[in-house]
């Protein structure tokens, strides 16, 4: 790969990288909780801007971003745990989300994918959560948290959507 | 969007109604509480309070009218104190609280 190449996509990522940590920050101030009352659930804006990196550019892209941002959002704001949280569950998503992209791409918009990415990203995390615990009790909470990945992740694909057709015209 | 974005919408739903159906506690009457070290059981039809100090975290445990809840925790997520029904997990004090024996070994088998 040539110098400008290479310099091109450390940029990218960069931006990227600085787009999502903001976003993620961003819906934190969402108070999702008073429209739907449940613990524990997010609309995943930073998964936009790695849905968009995977198909944009690449995976190797996508996760690197990903993982980015999850180290640096989860040790400035939150804690170890959750980090721990947070990573299993983004490199589900993303494992997911690269699988789709080489099979179904055709078939599924960025609203089908993301649906699974969100998911993929609930039950990871709860994998975590059992694994972390020795318990099965976490599971009870599965169903919760898919249900609520159906909208939520539907919400994110379609943001990204209209953002990618806009993003063509350029 | 697309056609088959509904399936994984669907698919998605789906899992969340089959698994919510599949893990219903078998009726039970005892309330186990397992923190990181130890494992207190107490009867769900005694009313009572019950203060634990686990990981930094002081969490209140209330059992009453056949009902547990977590009414008090020192954490930042209140995750635990917002769950009404089903199992509660306090991730940070790594407390869990299960009615009846909470094991889904019958789901993997």
């Amino acid at each position: 790969m040539s110098r400008d190449k290479r310099t091109g996509r450390i940029a990218v990522c960069a931006v990227t990288c600085a787009l999502a940590i903001a976003v993620s920050v961003l819906e934190s101030l969402i108070p999702i909780q008073a429209v739907i009352p449940l613990p524990g659930i997010k609309l995943g804006f930073a998964n936009i801007v790695i849905l968009f990196l995977l198909y944009r550019y690449g995976a190797a892209e996508a996760v690197t971003v990903a993982v980015i941002k999850c180290l640096t959002v989860n040790l400035i704001f939150f804690s170890v745990t959750a980090l721990v949280f947070s990573l299993t569950g983004a490199l589900f998503s993303i494992v997911f989300a690269i699988v789709l992209k080489y099979t179904l791409s055709e078939k599924l918009s960025f609203v089908g994918i993301s649906v699974v990415c969100a998911a993929a990203h609930n039950t990871g995390q709860t994998a975590a959560a059992c694994l972390l615990l020795g318990s099965a009790a976490p599971l009870s909470y599965l169903p919760v948290l898919l249900a609520s990945s159906a909208v939520t992740g539907s919400i994110t694909g379609f943001i990204l959507l209209l953002i990618d057709k806009r993003l063509k015209k350029i | 969007m697309k056609k088959a974005d509904i399936i994984p919408i669907a698919a998605v739903i789906a899992a969340a109604v089959i698994l919510a159906f599949a893990l219903v506690p078998r009726g039970a009457d005892t309330v186990r509480i397992s923190c990181e070290n130890a494992v207190y059981e107490y009867p769900l039809s005694e009313n009572r309070q019950i203060e634990l100090y686990e990981n930094g975290i002081n969490l209140t445990v209330l059992i009453r009218d056949g009902k547990v809840s977590v009414t008090n925790s020192t954490c930042r997520d209140q995750i635990c104190v917002h769950t009404h029904t089903g199992n509660i997990v306090c991730m940070p004090a790594r407390v869990v609280i299960t009615v009846g024996d909470g094991d889904y070994d019958y789901v993997a088998g």
